[in-house]
């Protein structure tokens, strides 16, 4: 496992941690990322901007169980930026609960920071040749090494506090103890295991994981006497974990009008300081370089408190603890452990990764439509600062081609284009079918009485032809006149049903009672209903508003919805009409038969055009079709509930015309 | 004169067998009429027709339905089915199931007198032939006892003259 890892599918592709690895350590597959070990400086930035929590540290807490129970000396040694994580705890606090959890001595690392500064101290003023890149943070160390060769020689050839604290362990001090740095600092995992290095620490936590194994201990160092630390006690070194700190603790004289000292921090400066030293555009005898600002500020601090008050954290307990420290006892430790080696050398760790030609390069953003300069929009979205950037991550198979989103939108875009497209083919498609089974249906409620006709007339051509004008039956050639008529006018009322469904043409619309409509269509069709032993029950609410609709086609749709309940009530029954409104908002109608009803299988296809039980001859099916397209032209909805041999009711609703549409 | 032919009309329209009833009954024919297929099916059962008309479409039992109850029990009343809509499907069904002809509304009446005419005539000559054969076996019965029973009395002379 690598340092940091990233917890598969929590990943959101948003490619911040790519926008924010400089080291370029991220790879996205599958539109997961990946951090590549070998290329990751654990600077942490991943882990600290990555708002899905989706990136893993490596966890120290196993191994150091397994030291604590192994029966072996296992010494704590805490990172100078501590009571910043700790706040709530008095320090002394910390160091009972970390023997609780089974350390045999906690010692302070600032010590060690104390040692170096001695080291800084001495080659500053030594070196006037070059400049000299300060050499404490790991993230720092690890960039140079792996991107910035170059500058291997500048990097001050001295451990870090860490390990000048663990040399002076295991050196001097206990070399039959166990090693365990408690820190705000992920690049510390990787330190520990630096083959210059190794041997040394022996384990690396974080603040939240000795807080995690103070939890399953159920140890709350609040509830704890304070306990001294062990091994020297350090003095300015605790100053260390601030930004600047090394140089206060070395007494590097910073001078704001010589520009030969220069101390920064943060990604992007950092970036921008150690680019421009390897170009020889910085000008400087010291840099002072740290990737986060100061440890304070560490990716696995845990708390929320700002930079500035973890800084006065920092500060009362240096300024607190010089108060009480045993000068002389200082300055013997010092002394004592001056003998022991803090120097450290560098190695160029190449892990550079294939770089494309500029063919290579345009044929990657080919793929991504950008075919011009202008198509490079540079907008970072896919975590690189250039569109060439990306291209030459996505060469080095380190992105994935379809991270542009200004691409991704354009795809969308057209994929919606084509979806659009094809529902529209789709929906033509339903409309040929059903034309398609308009015609059939057409023909068949057709040529029924068109056979007729045509066999009345060449019967009558016929006797015409053969019989005497004298002996001719009249009556019955009239029989066959009025029934050729009235078969005529069904071809003409299909015909014209089918017209009125066909024609998807906007209606002719002004402000209508729709109670008018109701009344004058009743009208049409009340005698013939009664004649039928149908009674009619008509309640309309007062003082109902207009709607704006086409009302010759509302009459249709009327006269279609009383003669289907006609139709179902062959025995008689009751007709109720009930018009209403909800609100003001809609006109409601109900028209309820007490006739056949519909069966449940048949309910969803009463408004497919030409469908029909047939029970009576006839139905053409269109009716109730026409209706539904008559209401859906007008805003409105058809519903419709029945029970077999109960009775069926239509519940139309028409908005009620707003006044926008004045 | 020879009988009128009977032709049952099953059709569920009623222009259809309004208008077929009068132009066969002018053409000769002795039509007699059913709504649907039940009704065919109690008709049958009391006279036999010569020939059926038969509509595909019709709600309740359809056409092809009662064309296999047709078959099944009056194998040799040839069926002519009807459709106001034609599809392949239907037509090969209703060949296959054995009606003797398929033919689509709207037709000129024309049509049907002639395909019932043919049939009819066929039958006819169907039927002529079997009676003919009939007879003849008939004639060949009496021709051989004519001879036996001369035979047999040329044998009775004989012994009496003996």
């Amino acid at each position: 496992m690598g340092v940091v890892e990233t917890i598969k599918d929590k990943c959101k592709r948003c490619y911040s941690c790519v926008r924010n690895c400089p080291a370029k350590a991220i790879k996205i597959r599958e539109g997961q990322a990946y951090v590549i070990d070998e290329r990751c400086i654990g600077c942490g930035n991943c882990v600290k901007i990555c708002s899905q929590n989706a990136k893993k540290i490596e966890s120290g807490i196993e191994n150091t169980y397994k030291l604590l129970n192994s029966g072996q000396k296992v010494f704590a040694v805490l990172a100078p930026s501590f009571p910043a994580s700790f706040n709530e705890f008095k320090p002394r606090q910390i160091v009972t609960a970390l023997k609780k959890l089974g350390f045999e001595q906690v010692i302070e690392v600032a010590f060690g920071a104390d040692m170096i500064s001695k080291e800084y101290s001495k080659l500053f003023k030594q070196n006037n040749m070059w400049v000299i890149i300060s050499s404490p943070c790991p993230a720092i160390v690890n960039f140079i090494e792996k991107y910035h060769p170059s500058l291997i020689p500048f990097l001050a050839p001295i451990v870090s506090p860490m390990m000048a604290i663990g040399r002076i362990i295991k050196y001097k001090y206990a070399p039959d103890a166990n090693v365990v740095f408690i820190g705000p600092c992920i690049a510390k995992k990787k330190e520990k295991v630096d083959p210059k290095l190794q041997g040394i620490i022996d384990e690396v936590l974080t603040f939240q994981e000795i807080k995690e194994m103070f939890k399953e201990q159920n140890i709350n160092p609040l509830e704890l006497d304070e306990t001294d630390f062990d091994g020297p006690h350090p003095n300015i070194g605790r100053i260390f974990p601030v930004s600047g700190g090394l140089l206060k603790t070395a007494a590097i004289e910073s001078d704001i009008l010589e520009n030969d000292i220069i101390v920064t921090e943060g990604k992007d400066r950092t970036l921008e300081i150690i680019n421009g030293t390897e170009e020889g555009k910085v000008e400087a005898k010291f840099l002072d370089i740290l990737f986060c600002e100061g440890c304070i500020n560490g990716p696995v601090m845990d708390n929320d408190l700002s930079v500035f008050i973890r800084k006065d954290i920092i500060s009362n307990y240096v300024r607190s603890e010089s108060e009480i420290l045993d000068k002389d006892k200082y300055i013997a430790d010092i002394e004592e452990y001056s003998s022991v080696d803090l120097r450290r050398a560098f190695t160029i760790e190449n892990i550079e990764l294939p770089k494309p030609t500029k063919e290579e390069i345009e044929e990657i953003l080919k793929k991504v439509n950008k075919l011009k300069k202008e198509d490079e929009l540079n907008c970072g979205s896919c975590g690189y600062n250039t569109c060439r950037e990306k291209a030459v991550a996505v060469y080095q198979g380190l992105a994935e081609i379809e991270m542009c989103l200004p691409y991704l939108i354009d795809q969308l875009q057209k994929m919606n284009r084509e979806l659009i497209q094809a529902q529209q083919r789709i929906v033509m498609a339903a409309r040929l079918s059903s034309m398609g089974e308009i015609a059939a249906g057409v023909a068949h409620e057709i040529n029924n009485p068109l056979s007729g006709v045509l066999t009345y007339l060449k019967l009558m051509e016929k006797k015409f032809s053969e019989t005497s004008i004298e002996s001719l039956n009249i009556p019955n050639l009239l029989k066959y006149v009025k029934t050729m008529e009235s078969e005529t006018a069904r071809c003409s009322e299909i015909v014209k049903n089918l017209l009125e469904f066909a024609r998807p043409t906007e209606a002719e619309r002004e402000l209508t009672s729709l109670e008018d409509i109701i009344r004058k269509t009743l009208l049409l069709v009340k005698h013939q209903i009664q004649l039928q032993g149908i009674e009619i029950i008509e309640e309309y609410q007062p003082y109902l508003p207009k709607i704006t609709a086409d009302a010759k086609q509302i009459q249709q749709v009327f006269l279609n919805l009383f003669i289907n309940s006609a139709q179902a009530m062959s025995n008689g029954g009751k007709l109720f009409i009930k018009v209403k409104t909800d609100n003001n908002k809609h006109i409601i109608t109900e028209v309820t038969d007490t006739g056949c009803g519909i069966p449940k299988e048949n309910i969803n296809k009463v408004f497919d055009p030409f469908f029909t039980t047939k029970l009576d001859k006839k139905g053409t099916g269109l009716g109730l079709s026409v209706v539904y397209s008559i209401i859906q032209r007008h805003n409105g909805n058809i519903e419709v509930t029945s029970k077999v041999g109960e009775g069926t009711t239509f519940t139309i609703k028409f908005p009620i015309n707003d006044t926008k549409e004045n | 004169m020879p009988e009128k032919p009977k032709i049952l009309i099953v059709d569920d329209e009623l222009i259809m067998r309004d208008s077929l009833t009068a132009w066969l009954e002018e053409d000769n024919f002795e039509p007699i009429t059913a709504e649907s297929g039940m009704q065919a099916v109690e008709l049958l059962e009391k006279s036999k027709p010569d020939v059926i008309l038969l509509d595909i479409k019709m709600p309740g039992m359809d056409g092809i339905t009662l064309l296999k109850k047709i078959k099944e029990k009056y194998e040799d009343i040839p069926v002519i089915m009807i459709t106001a809509y034609a599809t392949v499907d239907s037509a090969v069904e209703s060949m296959k199931q054995g009606a003797y002809d398929y033919i689509m509304k709207p037709f000129p009446p024309e049509k049907i007198s002639y395909l019932l005419r043919r049939i009819v005539d066929h039958q006819r000559l169907i039927k002529e032939n079997i009676r003919f054969k009939k007879e003849r076996k008939t004639f060949l019965h009496i021709a051989i006892g004519v001879v036996v029973n001369i035979i047999i009395l040329l044998v009775i002379f004989y012994f009496i003259l003996k």
